[in-house]
């Protein structure tokens, strides 16, 4: 479980989020094209994940608190076109942290998926 | 639909569904406009995710409270001490001076006097036990952040009233110790 640290206090505090779960994950890497309202993240998730994610909104919202909370998040004050879309929704983008501790979290999936590479991971079972 | 969501959402703690719960409504009713999901299978993936994630937001909830009242507490203390810090010392002193009169008396001597009455200081403690176990329960259902709130209110007594009954319990107890004593049991 991440651990709640105040945003921009350095590298050390990335890596002390990790590893992420994987709800958290998922909403960065959403978030990773820009700045997107509730429903549209988890309509990217769903896609990301070619269906197999689906979050319902309690999970959504429930993880934008605890990420806000934390310093990866922030909500985004002006809208980005308020005649595209509805002005009542709220949206949310990537802080400089969350941007950090994604890619921290990238970089450990990533190595992790090598050793998986390497050691054959599955082709036994085929 | 949308009505009976409403009513589900209040097994979120209520600073969640304050900061959220239009959201919360607007996501479900984009997935059901737009996500091509059917009214049935919304409703049960509506269900599935409040009972994944209400429980853990609660006990969120009731540590993070915990903590603040942790913190309240302190700083109640630290008040009174400051702002009555004369009367403090005037209690204190009698305080002093009346733990000292109690331990001057005959170690045979109870301080309640009839045996009938100390037989039952367990009732006291299981009294205790009860305001504790209500405080405990308040703790937990109480909802965000605000003190004025029901369940706050509830605790406070609950658990003051628990350290009253337990003093009371130990006066008690201790004599009908010496009364068992002096009856040589």
């Amino acid at each position: 479980m991440a651990k709640s640290k105040p945003a921009g206090s350095g590298e050390a505090s990335v890596e002390s989020f990790l590893p992420l779960p994987a709800s958290a994950m998922h909403i960065i890497v959403a978030l990773a094209g820009g700045e997107k309202h509730g429903y549209a993240i988890m309509r990217d998730v769903e896609e990301l994940s070619h269906g197999v994610v689906r979050m319902g909104p309690g999970t959504l919202y429930g993880s934008i608190k605890r990420m806000i909370d934390q310093g990866l998040l922030e909500e985004v004050d002006e809208r980005p076109d308020p005649t595209l879309d509805d002005e009542r929704r709220r949206y949310y983008r990537l802080t400089a942290l969350g941007q950090r501790v994604g890619a921290a979290e990238r970089d450990r999936l990533s190595r992790l998926l090598s050793a998986a590479q390497v050691r054959q991971l599955g082709l036994g079972f085929s | 639909m949308s009505r009976l969501y409403r009513a589900a959402l209040l097994a979120y703690p209520r600073s969640f569904r304050r900061a959220y719960g239009p959201e919360l409504i607007g996501a479900a009713r984009d997935l059901r406009r737009h996500g091509g999901v059917s009214r049935t299978r919304l409703a049960l993936r509506l269900a599935f995710d409040i009972v994944c994630t209400a429980p853990r937001m609660r006990v969120e909830a009731a540590v993070r409270n915990a903590r603040v009242a942790g913190v309240v507490s302190l700083a109640t203390i630290a008040i009174v001490a400051v702002a009555v810090g004369s009367s403090v010392l005037l209690v204190l002193i009698g305080s002093v001076v009346g733990l000292l009169a109690l331990l001057g008396r005959r170690h045979d001597r109870p301080i309640v006097t009839n045996p009938e009455e100390t037989a039952r200081w367990y009732r006291w403690l299981m009294a205790a036990a009860v305001a504790f176990a209500v405080g405990f329960l308040a703790l937990l259902t109480s909802d965000g952040d605000e003190l004025s709130s029901t369940a706050w209110t509830i605790w406070m007594l609950a658990w003051g009233s628990a350290l009253v009954l337990a003093l009371f319990a130990l006066v008690l107890g201790t004599s009908h110790a010496i009364h068992r004593r002096r009856a040589g049991l």
